[in-house]
């Protein structure tokens, strides 16, 4: 998988969240629990969703303090971190 | 023909939400002696960990308090007999009785164990001569490889009670460094199960054991998940940041090779092992998100209740489950192992 910026990986998540009343910019200013609401499974589904999509296993470790208390903009710089770390 | 009849089961005590968990963690976590940056980091990992709506029971009294080894070990005993008098109550004393007890406990080191405390409470609902057996120590898959021990027993056994109580909250530990432990503390929930199994004509439940199989991985997987050792048991992984993707390989590959077996059959009943790995083995495998359901709800409501979950969710899917229709099991866990199965409703 070639590597991606942050705001490809943010269109990305714009593209699979199907949420048009948000911008891209404006989702990336929300946080996954002002888009998503409290179910721990839908925070899950985005992680898996882009697993798929960019082909990549991505550390939930990392990625877990970022979703609980980041927003959308800096998980797709966190996506995009690792991408770059696994070689793409 | 060996067949599950009930499955009952029975609260263990009060219910703590992840918000309620996190109010406790986290000014316990502040007051570690760790570097800021690390607690920070831990803090944010627990945040993750208790995102959402979820809860779990707790046999201990006061929950903030845990106590040491004698208290801890106390409040795991009050709950099994707490657990063992619920489920006692529902089983029916008018049918024969129990040819066979299997107890099964990985979280509370008692004696006697789970199979003679049960027998105690159901008096003449077991048979003097019945064959008693403990198992202890098998963790997570402990439920299924009970049923798999169950469909080997001689035809002349024809009713089996099969008991498993779990209250790994009596593990939880407050001053650890280890954030594997901290996942622990999080992660799981005491609760207790009771499966009544006849040989022959089917009745109640009617859920013949079709299939049962394990894949245990003892050489390179042993200490996948262990236990730790602190002021009383901890719960303890290898390598925290790999858990997750040895456990998903394991449990897919085992999977892909019975892949004929199970891709026809709708409904599942899978160990809550944890919603990140349910979500991301089910996409793995091409497993429909509906099937995933009841056990995400089981792990929402009960959070991962050890050897108790899979046999408490195969109770629910099976609750109204037509003739012919099939259930897969699936379930993995410290050994490390694999287990996967059928039950199909006669």
């Amino acid at each position: 998988m070639a590597s991606m910026t942050a705001e490809e990986i943010l269109k990305l998540l714009h593209t699979e969240l199907a949420r048009p009343e948000l911008t891209v910019e404006a989702l990336g200013a929300s946080t996954p629990r002002e888009v998503l609401g409290d179910d721990s499974l839908d925070y899950i589904e985005v992680v898996a969703v882009l697993e798929e999509k960019l082909g990549i296993e991505l550390d939930l470790q990392r990625l877990g303090p970022v979703l609980a208390r980041g927003t959308f903009a800096e998980l797709a710089t966190e996506v995009s971190r690792g991408l770059a770390a696994q070689g793409g | 023909m060996r067949f599950i009849q009930s499955i009952h089961t029975a609260p263990m005590g009060p219910t703590w939400s992840n918000a309620e968990m996190l109010q406790v963690f986290e000014p316990l976590v502040e007051r570690l002696p760790l570097r800021d940056e690390t607690i920070s980091e831990l803090l944010d990992f627990l945040r993750f960990q208790l995102i959402g709506e979820r809860s779990r029971q707790t046999c201990l009294p006061e929950f903030r308090s845990p106590g040491g080894f004698a208290e801890r070990a106390a409040a795991a005993e009050a709950g099994v007999e707490r657990g063992l008098l619920g489920l006692a109550e529902q089983i029916d004393r008018d049918g024969e009785p129990f040819d066979a007890v299997i107890g099964i406990t990985s979280t509370a080191g008692i004696m006697p164990g789970i199979s003679y405390r049960m027998a105690h409470h159901l008096g003449p609902g077991v048979r003097p001569d019945a064959l008693m057996v403990d198992i202890a120590h098998a963790g997570c898959t402990a439920g299924f490889q009970a049923l798999r021990l169950v469909s080997t027993l001689s035809e002349s056994i024809r009713r089996v009670l099969l008991v498993s109580v779990e209250t790994p909250t009596t593990l939880v530990s407050f001053d650890s460094l280890k954030r594997d432990v901290w996942q622990g503390n999080c992660t799981f929930g005491d609760g207790c199960v009771a499966v009544t199994l006849g040989q022959g004509e089917t009745s109640g439940l009617g859920l013949v054991l079709e299939l049962l199989e394990t894949r245990q991985w003892s050489g390179e997987g042993l200490d996948l998940i262990r236990w730790g050792y602190g002021s009383y048991y901890q719960f303890a992984l290898r390598d925290e940041k790999r858990f997750d993707a040895d456990v998903r390989e394991y449990v897919a590959g085992t999977l892909r090779e019975r892949e004929a077996d199970w891709k026809s059959e709708p409904r599942w009943a899978i160990h809550p092992a944890g919603i990140a790995l349910l979500v991301r083995l089910s996409r793995k495998l091409g497993i429909p998100g509906n099937a995933i359901a009841p056990s995400t709800a089981h792990y929402r409501r009960f959070s991962n209740m050890s050897s108790v979950s899979l046999l408490q969710i195969l109770g629910e899917v099976a609750a109204d489950l037509e003739p012919g229709a099939a259930i897969n099991l699936l379930s993995m866990g410290a050994g490390f192992s694999v287990c996967y199965g059928r039950v199909r409703r006669a």
